[in-house]
């Protein structure tokens, strides 16, 4: 019975890590680590980053992190695995969190974690990747269009509220937060497009864009010019199965909420039509001390600087998700399958498996979706004295060891101690 | 427990190594393409629309007219500024001064202005003014009153009078100054009887104001002095005899601009007309002369003087009538045309010059007074002369070089981040004759700078038509002129401050000399367009 006490250790506080919000964001309410029995309670911190993104490679986007110089050689291979819609995001988490129960070591538990995170997404077309890696030589005689290409920056804090409560087989675990919102900046090009005339005597473009962001004048880190709310919840049902192994389903809702940025948010728009040929110097033969007007930027933006609230919904994600272990719960299969809201990405799918010995497991798998196309995740935990769990683990292996694969990658480590 | 605590704190640290540690700026290059400049360019965008003109069939001249500075009324005599005095200066025994007592009464003064030698009769002013100062020693108020019996308006002679203030002490004169506008004044320079010319009659007095408080003691040499000065006396119209005089005209020389921008190279004109009219709305005989009239290139020292019969030879020109409407006078007007059968005017235009020179004498009532001091002249209406110029755009051009400046700022503080560029010059020609485009980029001082000169490119010719001896265009051709600058190159253009444009026109003179039609409708239509590589840092 201790082996497999062991084992729902592993399979519910440390599996449910590597799962991922499709990539690996743990909800952090109190109950994942009931079944070590003896404890009442328990501390945990964890660190991650994560990015990816469907139609560029771990190279490029390792370049444009880490810097320096890309030739247009490098820019025509990365924009070779381009679809003509491209998504992208990169998340970031640190986090603590205390749970305790609140009778026994069996029974409700409530818990309290603080979390930061930083959230980048977009989607951006083929076209716009042109435009800003490669120039619009190449779209002479050609229309470049880079509508509907979107960029969403937000950083919170998030302090979280949990309780669990034990159900026959199973628990439901439930998770209240208050977020304060730091940052925020938002581009959205509905409609855009430029026409490069074949001979490059005229450049004609339709723009209809919008540009969000929080407060301008309070931009440190911690800056509070939001708050908000989400909810988390978490239901898991597990049985035993003869010979000692055992299988479980689980489903979560996470990070299901909002920020109401403050009403010192900004708002820019474009909404123009411009055709541009260049300066008309022909009064210039008559008039040596004529000057050439150039558009100024406020020919074609329009700024709405009033201020006003603008609530945006949190990256979410609805995850279902099925365990089985086989040899004495020693080995592990796992499937998955995330649908992510407000964040750009598609649903994410992941077929995983794992072997777990009496003081470390090793898992790994394949997955696909999310912001990339087909990744291995790899992770390693570490146990010991039935108290400290270590996880540390990538998103992508491949981005590690394929540069050219599309871009997936990221790093967690966990670490858990009951006491 | 301890490896496992190091594990852990060494995976944070690592995790925030990675996401916090220091990284360069990426950066990468942009292929972009910029249409940079346009441009349509016909004649009439090279000369001022006010020296063309278009012929019968649609073909462009060139109508200039260069104005020669005539005869006026300041060329004949000048009314200078002058200042009279009159006082009054107490005898030597001191004594006292009581109310209303007169001390000048009505003193007329006659002043003869020396005008050289004209002899001015009657006059109306168009401006002109009188500042009197007024000095009192008297310690009593003075009234004193200056009429300028000479000048009336309506009849009414221009008065000045005024109450000076006593002085405050016997050492301290009290001073006064007022000023009389005389615009419009009617001036009689007849003097007090009629019998005189260019004389102002004035009419003085001083008595002491009835505002004095009783009796003032007066004392030596005390006075009253009344100074009146004449200042920017111009009269519209002038009547009397303005004298017998040779007045030169010249040596001088008028800027002529529609060669202005050639540089070098030959032209052959087909036929220039030039016309020089003397106008005279002056009531004055004279006998004109035109000494000399040449045609100067500065930057060649190329000159070329005018040979026609009206060289050396004096003409007299007959005085105007009065008009009594407007123009108040009927002028006597003259011309001379010098055309291609009776001078050498199209060798003077030839040589493309930046300059007109006029050398001419006038003679002013050669037989002397005759009219009996009834020569007139209103001021706006002198003697004009003027020169036109009439030539139809029709040459054949070998080598010719035009040169314009542009003055540039590319405002682009991060040019560097400019590499290569690759500039395309388009250009539609529907002129008759083809042209060699070059462009210099010169920074602020002018300095040419080096490497930066673009590559010489032909724009082809139009299609050509050959009718009624004439070259002209029935199209237009297209042509492409590329200009490749490398990095250094790219460089040197942003920081240019001038771009010259140097445009070489040929229409094959050397080997089929006839001449080319230029009609209104010819351009050079230009775009300017760049491919450059841009680097994003």
């Amino acid at each position: 019975m201790r082996k497999l006490l062991a084992t729902l250790l592993v399979v519910i506080v440390c599996p449910a890590l590597f799962a991922q919000n499709f990539w690996y964001d743990y909800p952090y309410v109190n109950g994942q680590m009931r079944d070590s029995t003896w404890a009442k309670r328990f501390v945990m911190g964890e660190g991650s980053f994560a990015y990816g993104c469907d139609g560029v490679s771990n190279e490029f986007m390792t370049n444009l992190y880490q810097g320096g110089y890309m030739d247009s050689a490098f820019m025509e291979k990365s924009a070779a695995t381009l679809l003509p819609k491209n998504r992208f995001g990169v998340q970031t988490t640190l986090g603590i969190m205390y749970s305790q129960h609140v009778k026994d070591t069996s029974g409700e538990s409530w818990s309290l974690a603080l979390k930061s995170k930083n959230n980048i997404t977009g989607t951006f077309s083929d076209d716009a990747f042109r435009l800003a890696f490669q120039g619009n030589t190449r779209f002479k005689g050609e229309e470049a269009d880079f509508s509907r290409t979107r960029f969403t920056s937000m950083s919170w804090t998030q302090l979280q509220f949990g309780y669990t409560t034990p159900q026959p087989n199973g628990t439901v675990s439930f998770a209240f937060s208050l977020l304060a919102g730091h940052r925020y900046n938002q581009a959205d090009i509905e409609y855009g497009k430029l026409y490069t005339d074949s001979q490059g005597l005229n450049l004609t473009s339709s723009v209809s864009a919008d540009y969000w962001s929080s407060d301008t004048a309070n931009t440190s880190a911690f800056a509070l010019n939001g708050i908000g709310t989400s909810v988390d919840i978490s239901w898991i049902w597990w049985d035993l199965l003869p010979r000692g192994n055992f299988h479980m389903v689980r489903f979560d809702l996470i990070d299901f909420g909002f920020i109401n940025w403050n009403n010192k948010t900004i708002h820019q728009y474009v909404d123009t039509s411009f055709e541009w040929s260049g300066v008309d110097v022909t009064p210039y033969f008559l008039d040596p001390n004529y000057v050439a007007e150039l558009p100024e930027e406020n020919d074609f933006i329009k700024s709405d600087t009033t201020e006003f609230h603008r609530s945006i919904f949190l990256p979410s994600v609805a995850r279902a998700m099925y365990t089985r272990w086989f040899c004495v719960s020693r080995v592990m299969l796992k499937a998955q399958v995330a649908v992510p809201m407000w964040s750009e990405a598609i649903p994410y799918g992941a077929l995983t498996t794992g072997w777990r010995a009496d003081e470390f497991m090793v898992s790994g798998g394949i997955a696909y979706g999310g912001y990339g196309r087909l990744q291995v995740p790899l992770k390693a935990e570490i146990y010991a004295l039935r108290q400290t769990c270590l996880e540390v683990g990538t998103t992508n292996a491949l981005s590690l060891f394929n540069p050219s694969a599309l871009a997936a990658g990221g790093a967690f480590v966990k670490f858990s101690y009951a006491f | 427990m301890k490896r496992l605590k190091s594990a852990f704190f060494a995976g944070i640290l690592g995790l925030l190594f990675v996401v916090s540690c220091r990284r360069d700026d990426p950066s990468w290059d942009l292929d972009l393409t910029a249409p940079i400049a346009y441009g349509s360019l016909s004649i009439n965008d090279i000369l001022d629309d006010s020296i063309t003109c278009e012929g019968a069939d649609g073909s462009l001249r060139v109508c200039y007219r260069a104005t020669v500075p005539g005869i006026n009324a300041d060329t004949l005599f000048n009314i200078p500024d002058t200042t009279l005095r009159n006082a009054y200066a107490w005898p030597f025994i001191p004594g006292t001064l009581s109310p209303n007592q007169t001390l000048i009464s009505n003193q007329p003064t006659q002043t003869t202005y020396q005008l050289q030698s004209a002899q001015l009769l009657y006059g109306i002013l168009e401006r002109g003014r009188a500042k009197v100062h007024f000095k009192n020693d008297m310690m009593c108020p003075m009234l004193v009153t200056y009429v300028l019996q000479s000048a009336t308006i309506n009849n009414v002679p221009a008065t000045i009078s005024y109450v000076v203030p006593a002085a405050p002490s016997n050492t301290v004169p009290s001073t006064m100054d007022v000023e009389l506008d005389l615009t419009g004044y009617e001036i009689d320079f007849t003097g007090l009887n009629g019998d005189r010319v260019n004389t102002l009659v004035t009419i003085f007095s001083i008595s002491v104001d009835n505002s004095a408080p009783g009796s003032t003691p007066v004392n030596n040499q005390d006075s009253v002095v009344v100074d009146i000065t004449f200042e920017d006396i111009r009269p519209s119209y002038v009547r009397g005899y303005f004298g017998s005089e040779t007045i030169e005209i010249g040596p001088e020389e008028t800027y002529v601009d529609f060669f202005s921008k050639v540089q070098s190279g030959s032209l052959g004109l087909d036929s220039i007309t030039m016309t020089f009219t003397l106008e005279n709305y002056a009531g004055i005989d004279a006998r004109f002369t035109v000494n000399n009239l040449w045609s100067r290139r500065a930057a060649t020292s190329q000159t070329v003087n005018l040979n026609h019969s009206l060289i050396g030879q004096p003409v007299n020109i007959n005085r105007a009538a009065y008009s009594f409407s407007y123009p108040p006078s009927i002028p006597s007007i003259y011309s001379w045309t010098f055309n291609n059968a009776n001078s050498n005017i199209v060798d003077m235009f030839e040589v493309m010059p930046d300059f007109l020179g006029y050398d001419f004498s006038l003679w002013t009532n050669p037989l002397g007074n005759v009219s009996g001091n009834n020569d007139f002249i209103y001021t706006q209406f002198g003697i004009n002369a003027y020169i036109d110029v009439d030539m139809p755009v029709n040459f054949y051009a070998d080598q010719i070089l035009l040169v314009d400046t542009l003055d540039v700022d590319f405002g682009l503080d991060n040019h560097h981040d400019v590499k290569e560029a690759n500039l395309k010059l388009f250009i539609g020609n529907s002129f008759p004759f083809s042209a060699n485009i070059e462009l210099y980029f010169l920074d602020e001082n002018n300095n040419l700078l080096d490497q930066v000169v673009a590559s010489p490119g032909l724009v082809a010719s139009a299609p050509l038509t050959f009718l009624n001896g004439y070259y002209f265009s029935n199209g237009a051709t297209q042509s492409l002129l590329t200009i490749p600058l490398n990095e250094s190159q790219t460089g040197q253009m942003f920081h240019s401050h001038h771009i010259v444009m140097k445009a070489r026109f040929d229409t094959g003179a050397s080997t089929n000399p006839n001449f080319v039609k230029i009609f209104t409708t010819n351009r050079l239509d230009f775009n300017l367009t760049a491919d450059f590589e841009y680097n994003v840092n």
